[in-house]
């Protein structure tokens, strides 16, 4: 060995001597969590583990790396023979050897156990092991550890950071994005990108001015740094911002020339949220609360007047499909806005019109006194803004549900099992690399059963999803007596584009013409 | 020299830790860097092994700018600090075989002898010691690669008296071929080994010379005057002056031969019944400036 490598393994080696119990309990505990059948036994234990795993994972590496703290003025090593960039590789290498290599073993033990391949296993246990998630864990915590001087700075900032994330968590959920559920939309990859790209910097920059130079301020500096962009992005990343990031990457932005949207019907179906519904008719009777959260319900109050939109598409290219990313709702009177709504966080519900044209379903929740304020405004008029991806086939697989894995040229391993006394066929596909914008899955020769989709779509352009891979899973109802075929499409992303409506009045149409349905307190 | 400061000067916060500091200590040399606490010993040594950056001047150690310290360079430098972080779940066996493979010229014959001397129990963890074994092992893992440059902080402070001639004795094995600088309160026991000496006081080099030197010039000086005169206007290179009716008490730190140290108390005090003058042990010097310095604080 060349003295770099020996020195290396020799801080390893001494590393290992002291923390060697921590180390093997966690990675033991690390393995046991990659057995989700064992984890679902466990009940009430198996949340308990995660939170274990997790805690053991950020306690472990500041240890370790607060064992010979480059911060401090008074550890052992800073006097010795040891470049600091070997001190650093020394210690993500035990990192690597405890907490990404028994996720990555673990989990290739357990896809094996499910019955899938080595090669399928292997890649699932490797986009586990070096997923965004443990790998923003790890390098957080490993740049707290770089610039805190002893274990309890350590854990104090630790607590900071978990501190600090919940409310920026909290803050992209509530204000961050206008509201629309970035999870959902398909465009999470632009702010996670951004972030997990300041992160990189940040922890690089961090770990480089700490471990080659020993500048301490600076390094700080650079965390302080990192964190006031980070607030600065989450706040200006609003949505219109995030989908114009969307709309410029769109492949073919021309294919959608011939699209246009119109509603349904003038005036929106519409309920009071918390009657009963016996002398509702149409589409107003669909309106089911549950469409909404409980959050959402209790904000808007006692006589909340619930409506539904249904948009139509037209033109759209054949073969393609369309599907929302955000959807936003504004009244305006005299040019400037006035209120605001949010759809339901209900999954978009698609279904073919009269004429055989899709449509698409949102539910809205007004507040009655909202309701009350804007139908008193003159000139008062609806405006929905809809973001939208134009999406086209790109691999098809047709294959029998009798639970047989393959390997499907652009869609990855799938296999389906069909449980004939449910009635339910079980679709499950795994890929690794650029990821399909959205995977939908069908009864093979049964038109009239609804295609569904395998999760939120995922708009990350191919060149940074590279590498990891994900999982696809999805449902289809069948009640046929022999065992179904199934047909899975990966779509591709043509465009993202974004259309307006334009509706006079409050629900659709002036007060006279579209009222509102009559509160309960005041029939 | 081995050690060579410019001008160094370090700041945390408010605190002036060490200010223009301009220190030399000899190849091959023992230098006792003393100074009460809070003098900026600590944080001077810590400059000199690239642990703290100074804010501004610089320190030249074996020649090469602190700051510029390789771990090539520390293959050859040893420092030892009564308050350093060792890896405390290891036994001493195992912290010495860590140790071994760091340096290319460790001694494995000298480290058995000095174990063997220090009687370390091997299995034993470095987290369970006592400070005096604590310090016996590290002074074991400082001198057994045989460095060139051996930096002691505070090295027998709360040591035993036992514990402290056992340490003297090991370091006083390698004198002869080590540079060593070591401040320490326990200035009797190091005097013997002290070639030079360097007196820092509120972050400043008050001088440093030869301890043969420093001895020579200072003397605690009892005089006797015909008669009784006050503790005002006396020479500044007398310290610690106190005077009771006839009787004078100062420390002559400017002390020549007893001729010229009459003259000049004639000069300034009048007839002499009495003189007499004593030369004073490290320890005493130490405390005599130490008194005189926090007077002027």
């Amino acid at each position: 060995m060349n003295r770099p490598t020996s020195l290396v393994a020799i801080l390893l080696r001494k590393d290992l001597r002291l923390f060697w119990q921590f180390a093997a309990l966690l990675a033991t505990l690390i393995v046991v969590s990659q057995f989700p059948d064992l984890v679902a036994l466990m009940g009430m234990l198996g949340s308990l583990l995660r939170a274990a795993i997790s805690l053991g994972t950020i306690l472990l590496i500041l240890v370790v790396f607060q064992e010979d703290a480059v911060a401090s003025v008074k550890h052992d090593w800073l006097t010795r023979p040891i470049p600091g960039t070997t001190q650093l590789l020394a210690k993500m290498l035990f990192v690597v050897l405890v907490i990404i290599v028994p996720t990555v073993l673990g989990g290739f033990a357990s896809n094996l156990y499910e019955g899938r391949s080595a090669g399928e296993s292997f890649l699932a246990a490797l986009s586990a092991g070096t997923g965004a998630g443990i790998l923003t864990v790890v390098a957080i915590t490993m740049c707290l550890a770089a610039v805190t001087g002893n274990i309890r700075q350590a854990i104090i900032a630790a607590l900071g950071a978990f501190a600090f994330f919940a409310v920026l968590a909290m803050l992209v959920d509530r204000f961050g994005t206008d509201g629309v559920p970035l999870e959902y939309s398909g465009s999470m990859w632009v702010l996670e990108t951004g972030m997990q790209s300041l992160l990189l910097t940040a922890v690089v920059s961090v770990l480089i001015v700490q471990y080659r130079r020993r500048h301490t301020r600076a390094a700080r500096l650079i965390v302080g740094a990192a964190v006031a962009l980070g607030c600065s992005m989450v706040t200006l990343m609003t949505w219109p911002r995030v989908f114009a990031v969307q709309k410029a990457l769109s492949p073919e932005p021309a294919a959608v020339s011939t699209v246009s949207v119109e509603f349904e019907q003038a005036c929106f179906p519409a309920r009071v949220l918390d009657a009963g519904n016996e002398n509702l008719t149409g589409r107003a009777a669909d309106i089911r609360p549950n469409v909404f959260g409980e959050g959402q319900r209790e904000e808007a109050g006692v006589d909340a007047i619930a409506f539904n939109t249904r948009l139509r598409v037209h033109g759209l290219p054949e073969g393609d499909i369309v599907r929302v990313s955000g959807v936003m709702a504004t009244w305006r009177a005299g040019g400037a806005r006035v209120h605001r709504v949010l759809s339901g966080f209900s999954p978009q519900r698609w279904t073919m019109d009269d004429d055989r044209l899709p449509a698409v379903d949102h539910y809205w929740l007004l507040r009655r006194a909202d309701h009350t304020s804007l139908s008193a405004l003159s000139g008062v008029e609806t405006q929905i803004d809809y973001s939208m991806a134009l999406l086209s086939p790109k691999a098809t697989a047709e294959f029998v549900a009798d639970g047989r894995r393959a390997w499907h040229p652009g869609i990855g391993y799938c296999s389906a099992t069909f449980d004939r006394s449910q009635g339910a066929v079980s679709v499950g596909c795994y890929k690794w690399g650029a990821q399909p914008a959205l995977l939908t899955a069908n009864i093979a020769g049964r038109p009239d059963i609804e295609r569904k989709v395998a999760g939120p779509p995922d708009y990350t352009p191919a060149v940074i999803d590279f590498w990891g891979g994900r999982n696809h899973n999805v449902t289809l109802a069948s009640q046929a007596h022999d065992t179904p075929r199934v047909i899975v499409t990966a779509w591709r992303t043509r465009a993202h584009f974004d259309r307006q409506v334009v509706t006079p009045g409050v629900l659709g149409g002036p007060a006279s013409a579209c009222p509102a349905p009559p509160a309960r307190s005041n029939p | 020299m081995i050690i060579e400061t410019e001008n160094l000067t370090k700041r945390f916060r408010r605190h002036q830790a060490v200010h223009g500091l301009n220190l030399a200590v000899p190849e091959g040399s023992t230098c006792a860097l003393i100074g009460s606490n809070g003098a900026g010993k600590t944080t001077t040594m810590r400059m000199l092994v690239n642990i703290l950056a100074p804010d501004s001047g610089h320190a030249k150690v074996l020649g090469i700018d602190s700051r510029q310290l390789r771990p090539h360079d520390l293959q050859k430098i040893a420092y030892l600090s009564e308050n350093q972080d060792l890896p405390d779940r290891l036994s001493i066996a195992q912290f010495y075989e860590y140790l071994r493979s760091l340096y290319p010229s460790w001694d494995l014959a000298l480290e058995r002898e000095l174990r063997a001397q220090f009687d370390l129990p091997p299995s034993r963890l470095l987290g369970k010691l006592s400070h005096g074994m604590r310090m016996k092992t590290m002074l074991v893992g400082a001198l057994a690669f045989r460095p060139k440059l051996l930096i002691l902080d505070e090295p027998l402070s709360g040591l035993d008296p036992l514990v402290r001639d056992e340490v003297m004795s090991g370091l006083l094995g390698q004198a002869g071929e080590t540079t060593i600088l070591i401040s320490s309160h326990e200035l009797t026991e190091i005097e013997s080994c002290t070639t030079h000496v360097a007196f820092m006081a509120r972050g400043r080099l008050l001088f440093q010379e030869s301890i043969e030197a420093l001895v020579a010039r200072f003397r605690d000086v009892t005089v006797r005057l015909d008669q009784g005169r006050g503790a005002n206007g006396l020479p500044e290179t007398w310290l610690n002056a106190q005077a009771d009716g006839s009787l004078l008490r100062f420390v002559d730190t400017a002390y020549a031969d007893e001729a010229r140290l009459r003259d000049v108390v004639q000069k300034h005090c009048g007839a002499i019944v009495q003189i007499d003058s004593t030369p004073l042990s490290l320890r005493d010097i130490s405390k005599a400036l130490m008194r005189a310095t926090r007077g002027e604080a």
